[in-house]
């Protein structure tokens, strides 16, 4: 069993520099999620590791062995780096039967056939696809095809296992329990794994370590729970689920506490989490639509509930999200999202048009640096499709 | 996979659901059409082996003394199992070739590999009249190029061409080139990350070839094997001039042979023989549909294939020397010997080379008529029938009648009769109706012919064009405003445009060197340059053959050139306007996602 180790990693396509100064080391026995949106070069690292593209500078290694370092002319070929891998299409092999492609890593490293035999039978039924063991892949349904793919990449004890977005072709439901047989099996083997995934939440749900990948550079590596509540940039910020991203600038800080205006001087807000900056800087107030709360500013003359660390606006949209209730707030010139519980009584809702307070609680927001990101963009990458062709007759 | 298949049966639930119960006036117009066109030669085939009177002459007297008589005679299966011997031999050894090139060609570095598939393209579209006449040269003795070089080398000619194993290897030459073809398609498309999973799986390059891809890819190689098989049976070119000098005779000799070398013609007899031919292509399918039913492994995926060529070392060499080695005996060769052949005013003697042959051709009126006619015939034959071939592929597809797949249907009935046989199908279908009847001997029933027989290879280009057109995007203009007629004229027909294009070549230069047909339906004042060529040689004249055939091979090259420099200039037209987008470099701009 071994670590994976990567430094000074670059790959580029047609000039395009994919992956830059990639370094990472992923201990042994880790499941560690590479994140990002599509194109930010996640697949290309997991291909690098398995060794199905050949990067152009930078080493890998797994566990000692130096697998790949163009600068010295190492290229070990996937066949030898001892390596299990699950792919987004699943890849079975549609001309032989379940059995036969859990069973063809350990034929292709000639073991005998008993132990075959009894090793794909044990982990078929690790997976539940003993049943299945004579059908032919083709008749299977997209969930068991995930656990035959996942049986073969197991079924030879390798040293790696790597997953290239394994979920991403099976209904929403399905990927959740899915997630936790990966994981299982994941701390059954005691593999090292690394995980390729688009998807926030299983990224944070699944792992012990989550590097946020943006256009070929880490943006961030940490637990789930820190990438969760302390994203270290904007980018990041956004693409864990920060629905409201406000520019603001530090005005004070004292005790680990920071306190930040807005731009049109709103505020004072006051939070602990995140960076701390001297005054005058200019960060990235973070914050999820579920912790800030809201109420009227009422008519002029009525009187106000507001806290002090509240900010005016005008609501612009309310909409029911489910057990609770979306309000759409401008406020200084940008959107804010806050979902508010469901009191249920008609009148306790907001009017559209009318003028409100949202508050920040202390703690709700964090601070993030600006990295001027772009928006991640919210789509899911486009699902592999498979289109039979013209069989020639 | 199973996805795959509900999702391409849909459209055709769909419409059924929505559709009309009656079958339209086309429909039914199109059914009579198919039925006619390719439903009843085959069935006329069947009569005439019972009838004892010539076809178009009556009243009919019918008798199975002719069938027995054929069937009872040994020299009928002597030429049936020298047909299974040419067919099954050509075919093992072409797809073991074709094999290696399609792999060579998409999976390995060997230098050269780049030239092989506009060296198929060129193989095929020359007519393999063209190598049997042009190998029937070489190996003349004594004077043939190869003859003389080997006598060179050797001091004796162990080369006898006029033999099996001259059948056999121009056989291979041509059947290989088409069998790529067919192959390339499959080995290109084959999801790249099942070779990719066998890698990590901890299988090497070589042994993931043969433990995964080549199983994969064998639903298509079996296809192919059965199509090149079938098409071998009915091979009449290449044993008329290679095996016939030799005393061999394989069925469609034996076919041309009773219908035109004996008089009165044997028409019962040479029926029977083409019966016996149907039955053994459907046999072969029957074999082929028990082994895999409707399965095709082959997936294409919306990820582009980044794959790594396989590293070979010296053994890349290997490939390139295969390919040089092809090349010569395949083009090389044989076109050499053509353009020098042409220019000798007598074959054989190599000095006073001239233009003579070619201005004798050119300027003989019977042969000045005889380019026209196939210019007249490839034209007209190819458009008519891509014509057929997208009418047939969208009934089957959009309509929802349940009649749909009857004119589908009634294409793949002509698999059946490959070469002469269906020419003496056609001769008994027309002869026995009144109107038609009058236009025996003349080029337009080589024209109709021609249409028949080309329309199975067009319905092939144009169906799994059509099958990818999504309905989606018809249903999207119908929604964005557009009639039915305009949402059909507009979207659909002009994103089939590409393929009907490709079809029309293909079925153009098919016809214009086909020789099975004219050699029974034409008279000698409406021939075709192949049958022209063909007469040349039996007379003789070889260096007027060779000329003639020169002509020919320019003007396909010519018109081959011309399709490149289109699809060059519409490729850069579409890279101006959407740079780097990978999803124009499939065929035919179809739809489809990827990355």
């Amino acid at each position: 069993m071994s670590a994976v180790e990567l430094v000074g990693l670059r790959k580029s396509y047609a000039d395009v520099a994919v992956l830059d100064d990639f370094s990472l080391r992923v201990n042994q026995g880790e499941l560690v999620t590479l994140l990002g949106p599509s194109g930010c070069g996640k697949t290309t690292t997991l291909r690098c590791i398995a060794g199905l593209e050949r990067s152009e500078r930078g080493e890998i290694r797994i566990g000692e062995r130096l697998v790949a370092c163009p600068e010295r002319g190492v290229f070990l070929p996937p066949n030898r780096r001892d390596i299990g891998m699950v792919f987004q299409s699943y890849a079975l092999w549609p001309h032989m039967t379940v059995f036969a492609n859990v069973a063809y890593p350990l034929r292709v490293r000639r073991r005998d056939r008993r132990e075959r035999n009894r090793r794909v039978m044990e982990i078929l039924d690790m997976v539940g696809m003993d049943r299945y063991a004579d059908r032919s892949v083709t008749q299977l349904s997209g969930g068991q095809q995930q656990r035959v793919a996942l049986a073969r990449a197991m079924v030879a004890r390798p040293a790696v296992l790597l997953f290239d977005e394994p979920l991403s072709n099976l209904d929403a439901k399905l990927r959740r329990s899915m997630r936790r047989e990966i994981r299982d099996a994941h701390d059954r083997s005691g593999a090292t794994s690394i995980y390729v995934t688009h998807d926030q939440e299983e990224a944070i749900t699944l792992s012990d370590r989550v590097v946020v990948i943006r256009a070929g550079t880490i943006q961030q590596v940490g637990t789930p729970k820190e990438i969760y509540t302390a994203p270290a940039t904007r980018f990041v910020a956004d693409f864990i689920g920060f629905e409201n991203l406000l520019t603001a600038t530090v005005t004070e800080a004292r005790d680990g506490s920071t306190a930040v205006k807005l731009k049109s001087g709103a505020g004072p807000v006051w939070t602990s989490k995140g960076i701390t900056r001297a005054p005058g800087t200019e960060v990235v107030l973070a914050a999820r639509a579920d912790e800030l709360e809201i109420g009227s500013l009422g008519s002029p003359g009525a009187p106000c509930d507001a806290p002090a660390a509240a900010i005016p606006g005008v609501i612009r949209s309310r909409s029911y999200a489910g057990g609770r209730v979306e309000y759409l707030v401008e406020v200084d010139g940008a959107p804010v999202v806050v979902r508010a519980p469901d009191a249920g009584a008609a009148s306790s809702l907001l009017d559209v048009g009318s003028d409100a307070w949202v508050g920040f609680p202390a703690d709700a927001a964090v601070l993030v640096d600006d990295d001027n990101a772009e928006p991640a963009p919210q789509a899911a990458e486009p699902a592999v499709e498979s289109v039979p062709v013209q069989g020639s007759t | 996979m199973s996805t795959a298949t509900t999702d391409r049966r849909a459209p055709a639930r769909r419409a059924r659901v929505a559709g009309r119960r009656w079958p339209s006036p086309g429909l039914i117009l199109l059914c009579l059409l198919s039925l006619g066109l390719f439903v009843w030669p085959v069935v006329m085939l069947a009569y005439g082996a019972f009838r004892t009177v010539p076809p178009g002459f009556g009243p009919a007297r019918w008798s199975a003394s002719g069938f027995t008589a054929t069937l009872s005679s040994s020299a009928v299966w002597h030429a049936f199992g020298n047909s299974l011997i040419l067919s099954g031999s050509t075919v093992l050894i072409s797809t073991a070739l074709a094999v290696y090139l399609a792999w060579t060609v998409t999976r390995t570095a060997s230098p050269l590999r780049q030239i092989v598939t506009p060296m198929a393209v060129l193989i095929f579209a020359i007519p393999p009249l063209f190598f049997a006449l042009s190998w029937a040269m070489l190996g003349e003795q004594p004077v043939g190029l190869v003859d003389k070089a080997l006598h060179a080398v050797f001091g004796v000619a162990p080369l006898n061409i006029q033999s099996w194993f001259g059948m056999i290897g121009v056989s291979v030459l041509g059947a290989t080139a088409a069998e790529y073809l067919l192959l390339l398609g499959p080995f290109l498309a084959l999801d790249p990350s099942f070779e990719e999973a066998s890698l990590v799986c901890g299988a090497s390059r070589l042994r993931s070839f043969f433990l995964i891809e080549l199983p994969a890819l064998a639903p298509s190689v079996l296809g192919v094997m059965i199509l090149g098989f079938v098409l071998g049976m009915g091979l009449l070119t290449v044993p008329l001039l290679l095996g016939e000098p030799a005393g061999i005779y394989v069925l469609p000799t034996a076919i041309y042979r009773d219908y035109q070398a004996v008089t009165p013609a044997n028409y019962a007899g040479a029926s029977t023989l083409a019966l016996l031919l149907v039955a053994v292509v459907l046999i072969l399918v029957a074999l082929q549909t028990r082994l895999l039913g409707r399965r095709s492994f082959t997936t294409v995926t919306g990820k582009s294939s980044r794959r790594e060529r396989l590293d070979l070392g010296w053994w890349k060499w290997l490939g390139t020397a295969v390919i040089l080695i092809y090349g010569l005996l395949a083009l090389v060769l044989p076109l050499g010997q053509f353009v020098l052949g042409s220019l000798e005013s007598y074959f054989g003697v190599y000095s006073h080379l001239s233009l003579n042959n070619y201005s004798t051709v050119l300027h003989t009126p019977g042969t000045s008529q005889a380019f026209e006619t196939t210019l007249l015939v490839a034209v007209v034959a190819g458009f008519g029938a891509s014509v057929l071939g997208v009418w047939v592929a969208l009934t089957a597809q959009r309509s929802a009648s349940r009649l749909r797949r009857l004119p589908d249907l009634s294409i793949w009935v002509l698999w059946a009769v490959p070469g002469i046989t269906l020419s003496l199908g056609l001769i008994w279908a027309y002869l026995s109706v009144p109107g038609l009847r009058s236009l025996y001997a003349t080029q337009w029933i080589v024209l109709l012919a021609l249409i028949v027989g080309t329309t199975p290879i067009a319905s092939r280009a144009i169906t799994g064009p059509i099958g990818q057109i999504s309905r989606d995007l018809e249903e999207a203009a119908r929604t964005a405003g557009a009639s039915g007629f305009r949402a059909t004229t507009g979207i659909l027909l002009r994103l089939i445009l590409p393929s009907f294009v490709v079809s029309w070549f293909i079925t153009g230069i098919v016809s214009s060197g086909n020789l099975d047909i004219p050699i029974l339906l034409a008279s000698p004042t409406n021939q075709t340059v192949p049958l022209l060529a063909y007469n040349q040689f039996n007379d003789g004249s070889l260096s007027q053959a060779a000329a003639t055939f020169c002509v020919l091979i320019g003007f396909v090259a010519a018109v081959l050139v011309l399709a490149a420099l289109i699809r060059f200039v519409l490729r850069l037209r579409a890279a101006g306007r959407a740079p780097g987008l990978p999803a124009l470099r499939r065929p035919a701009g179809l739809p489809g996602r990827s990355r």
